[in-house]
C-alpha cells in the first residue's frame, strides 16, 4: 500500500509540476502585460526612441505614444482557410504600419475554429482585457448579437466585416451585397449570351444565408430576360466533387448555352465538366479562385469566356482603417456596403500567371484613394 | 520510505475514498485556477466577471457530466454536439415572451433532451449495438433535425430569459443550475438505480448474473444525460439569444476531453460528476490561460493538445501502476 501511494504521488506531483511550469511561462510572459503587448512596447519604445534623437525631445514622444496607442483585438471564426490567411496578412501589414507610428499599441487574434460558442467567450475576454476595439468576422449571423451589444454598451468599439451580424447595436459592419454577386454575374452572363440561350442557374447549398442571397440576386436579372431559357436551378454545396454530380446529368440531357455559376468551386467544377465531356466552350461566370483563373486563363485562346468576381480580401483592412477612424472620433457610416471587384477576359491578364497556389485568391491591392471612399460617410 | 512520505501517506489515508480517487483532478483544478486567476486578475477585482465566466464554462460542465453518465455505463456519445445543437433549436422554436412561455420552452428542451436519451438508449440497448456506432449515426439525424428545426440560426428567446441568465445577482444561475444537477446527481447516485449505473459499467455481464436489470439501467442513464445536455443547451440560448443549428459541433470532442480530464473512464464504472464539472474548468482554464497568455493561435493549439496529452496521460500511468483500481 505505502510503495503503491508513493508511486501514485509522484505522479500527481509530475502533473502538477507540468501543470505549473506552463502556469509559469505563462505567468511570465503574461501577467501584467501579455507578449504582444510586451512586444509592441519595445516596438514603440524603439519607435519613441528615434523620433527622440531626431527631434531632440527626450521624454514627450515616448509618453505620447504609450497613452494614445489603442488595443485591437481581431475575432475570427476561421484562420486557416487561404481567404483567411490572405486576408489576415493584408491586415497584419496595415496594423504593423499603425504600430510604427504609434497609433495602435497591442494587436492580437482570436481564432474561434468554427466554434461559435468559443468566439463568445474570446469575445467576453477581449471585453474584460479592456479592448479599444474589436474586429469581427462573425461565425453566427444571430448567436453573437448578445455579445457585441455587450460589447458596444461598454463602451468597446465592435467593427464587422465580410461575415456579418444581424443585430443594430453593432458600430459597424463592412461587406458586399450577396444579391449584388448574383446580379453581376447574371449580367454578365446574360449579355454574353446576347440575352438568349439555355442556361443553368448553379448554386450553393439551399437554407444558407450567401447562397440564397446571391441566387435571388441572379434570379432577378434573369427572370428580365424572357429569352433566357432557365433549364434548371441546382444547388450543391461549395466543393468541387460534390458539385460535378449533379451537374452531369443536366449536362448530358441538355443542350446548355451557359452556365451561370455562383461560386468558385461551382464554376471549376463546371468548366471542368464542360471539358471532360468535350463540350463545346460555353460560357461559366465564376470566382477568383486562383484554380479556376489558370483554367480559365489556357482556355482563353480556346475561345473561353469567362467572369469572375472577389469578395475581397481587404475588407479586413477597411475594418481596421474604420476602427481608427472610430476611435478618433471621426463620423462614420453604420453600414458600408462596398461593390464588388470583378475579372473579365480583358484584365484577366493582370492576375495570371502568378506565383501563388491554386487555393489563392488573387486580388487587386486597395489604394488609399479606395479607402477614403469606401468609408467617407454617406458614400 | 521516510518521514515526509509517510506523513503524506496518512493524509491521503485520512481522505474519504472518493475525494482520494480525484486528488489528482482536484491537484489539476487547484493549479488552473491559480494560473486562470493570475491570467485574468479582473475576477479578482470586479465580481460582476463571474457572470459572463460563468456562461462560458456551464454550457461544457453540463456536457461533460452528459457524456460522464454515458461513460460511467461503459459506453461513449459521439452525437452529444449534433443533439446539443438540436436542444438549442428546439428551445429557440418553443420559448414564447413572458413567464408561461419561457417556463413551458424550458420544460419541452428539457423533455426533448430526455427524449434523445431514451431514443439512443433503447437503441444501444435492445439493438444490442456499439454506443459508438449507433451514437455516431445519431449524430447525423441530430445535425439533420436541427436543420429542419432551424434552418440557420434564429428563432426567438425571450429577452426576459437570456436577461435572467445574465442578471447579476448574487451567485450566477449557470452556477446555481450546476450545484442543483450535482445534488439531482448525489441522490441518484445513492439509490439502487445509481448503484446499478456503476455496476453494470464495471461488469455488465456480472450485474445481468446478480439480478439487476442491466438495459433499464442504461437506458436510463441515456436520458439523464439527455437532461443534462438540454441543460447545456439551455444556457447556451441564454448566452446566445437564439437556436443554432451547428452551435453545439464543438462540445462532442470537448466533453469527452473534459470528462477524461475529470477522473472518468473509457472502461465504464469510473468516475464522478463533480470530476467532470472539474474536468470542464480544467479544460476551459487551458484555452482561458493559453489566451491571455498572447501566444499565436496556432501555437494555443499544439500547446493546449501537450497539456491535455500530458494531464491525461499521468493520470492513466498512475492508474495502471494502481492495478486498475479506480482512478
Amino acid at each position: 500500500m505505502r510503495k503503491i501511494t508513493r508511486k501514485w504521488f509522484g505522479s500527481m506531483m509530475a502533473v502538477c509540476l507540468a501543470a505549473s511550469s506552463l502556469a509559469a511561462c505563462g505567468g511570465s510572459s503574461g501577467g501584467a502585460a501579455s507578449t504582444t503587448a510586451a512586444q509592441a512596447e519595445t516596438t514603440t519604445a524603439a519607435q519613441a526612441a528615434t523620433t527622440a534623437a531626431e527631434s531632440k525631445a527626450e521624454e514627450e514622444p515616448k509618453s505620447d505614444s504609450k497613452e494614445g496607442g489603442y488595443k485591437i483585438g481581431w475575432s475570427t471564426i476561421y484562420l486557416t482557410p487561404s481567404w483567411m490567411q490572405e486576408t489576415s496578412g493584408l491586415m497584419d501589414a496595415c496594423i504593423e504600419k499603425y504600430k510604427a507610428d504609434g497609433v495602435i499599441s497591442e494587436y492580437s487574434i482570436a481564432n474561434a475554429d468554427g466554434d461559435t460558442s468559443a468566439q463568445i467567450s474570446q469575445i467576453e475576454n477581449m471585453i474584460a482585457e479592456g479592448y479599444d476595439a474589436i474586429i469581427l468576422d462573425a461565425g453566427s449571423s444571430d448567436a453573437l448579437n448578445q455579445v457585441v451589444e455587450k460589447a458596444t454598451s461598454q463602451g468597446v468599439v465592435v467593427v464587422n466585416f465580410d461575415s456579418l451580424v444581424t443585430t443594430d447595436k453593432v458600430t459597424c459592419r463592412i461587406g458586399t451585397s450577396d444579391a449584388e454577386y448574383g446580379r453581376l454575374c447574371a449580367q454578365w452572363l446574360v449579355d454574353t449570351l446576347g440575352g438568349k440561350g439555355n442556361i443553368i442557374v448553379f448554386s450553393g447549398p439551399a437554407g444558407v444565408a450567401v447562397s440564397d442571397g446571391r441566387e435571388s440576386g441572379a434570379m432577378e436579372i434573369l427572370e428580365q430576360n424572357p429569352d433566357i431559357n432557365i433549364i434548371t436551378t441546382l444547388h450543391s454545396e461549395y466543393n468541387s466533387a460534390p458539385a460535378m454530380e449533379v451537374l452531369n446529368p443536366v449536362l448530358d440531357a441538355n443542350e446548355v448555352d451557359g452556365i451561370c455559376a455562383l461560386g468558385g468551386s461551382l464554376a471549376s467544377a463546371s468548366l471542368t465538366a464542360v471539358l471532360d465531356k468535350g463540350l463545346d466552350m460555353i460560357p461559366i461566370c465564376g470566382e477568383n479562385y486562383n484554380g479556376f483563373l489558370r483554367q480559365w486563363s489556357d482556355l482563353v485562346d480556346d475561345g473561353f469566356e469567362s467572369f469572375a468576381v472577389c469578395q475581397p480580401n481587404w475588407l479586413g483592412v477597411l475594418a481596421v482603417e474604420q476602427s481608427i477612424r472610430i476611435l478618433n472620433g471621426e463620423d462614420y457610416d453604420q453600414d458600408v456596403v462596398v461593390p464588388i471587384p470583378a475579372i473579365d477576359n480583358n484584365n484577366l491578364s493582370e492576375f495570371v500567371p502568378n506565383d501563388y497556389s491554386d487555393d489563392w485568391y488573387p486580388i487587386a491591392d486597395i489604394t488609399e484613394d479606395q479607402i477614403q471612399k469606401y468609408l467617407t460617410p454617406g458614400a | 520510505m521516510n518521514e515526509h512520505t509517510k506523513s503524506i501517506a496518512s493524509l491521503t489515508d485520512r481522505l474519504p475514498n472518493q475525494h482520494k480517487k480525484l486528488l489528482s483532478v482536484y491537484i489539476t483544478f487547484c493549479v488552473f485556477l491559480i494560473a486562470e486567476l493570475i491570467m485574468d486578475p479582473l475576477i479578482l477585482k470586479s465580481y460582476s466577471r463571474m457572470w459572463p465566466l460563468s456562461l462560458q464554462f456551464a454550457p461544457l460542465m453540463l456536457c461533460a457530466m452528459s457524456q460522464g453518465c454515458i461513460m460511467l455505463v461503459g459506453g461513449i456519445n459521439l452525437s452529444l454536439g449534433a443533439s446539443l445543437s438540436l436542444a438549442t433549436t428546439i428551445a429557440a422554436v418553443t420559448m414564447f415572451e413572458g413567464a408561461g412561455g419561457t417556463v413551458g420552452g424550458i420544460v419541452a428542451t428539457l423533455v426533448s433532451g430526455m427524449a434523445i436519451g431514451l431514443v439512443m438508449g433503447t437503441v444501444v440497448t435492445f439493438g444490442r449495438l456499439p454506443d459508438i456506432i449507433v451514437t455516431l449515426a445519431f449524430s447525423y439525424i441530430w445535425n439533420g433535425a436541427a436543420l429542419l428545426v432551424l434552418s440557420k440560426p434564429g428563432g426567438h428567446i425571450p429577452s426576459a430569459y437570456s436577461g435572467f441568465l445574465q442578471s447579476q445577482g448574487v451567485v450566477p444561475f449557470a452556477i446555481i443550475m450546476i450545484l442543483l444537477l450535482l445534488v439531482f446527481w448525489k441522490i441518484i447516485k445513492n439509490t439502487r438505480l445509481g448503484i446499478n449505473i456503476y455496476a453494470i459499467g464495471g461488469n455488465a455481464k456480472a450485474s445481468f448474473e446478480s439480478g439487476i436489470h442491466v438495459r433499464l439501467t442504461k437506458i436510463l442513464a441515456y436520458i439523464i444525460s439527455g437532461l443534462f445536455m438540454s441543460g447545456a443547451a439551455l444556457v447556451l440560448v441564454g448566452q446566445t439569444g437564439c437556436g443554432d443549428p451547428t452551435i453545439g459541433n464543438a462540445y462532442g470532442t470537448k466533453s469527452i476531453a473534459a470528462a477524461i480530464l475529470g477522473g472518468f473512464s473509457f472502461s465504464g464504472g469510473i468516475g464522478q460528476m463533480k470530476g467532470a464539472v472539474l474536468g470542464a474548468f480544467i479544460y476551459i482554464a487551458i484555452e482561458n490561460v493559453l489566451f491571455f497568455s498572447g501566444f499565436s493561435s496556432f501555437y494555443q493549439y499544439i500547446i493546449q493538445g501537450a497539456i491535455l496529452i500530458a494531464a491525461i496521460g499521468l493520470k492513466v500511468v498512475s492508474y495502471y501502476r494502481r492495478g486498475g483500481e479506480g482512478a
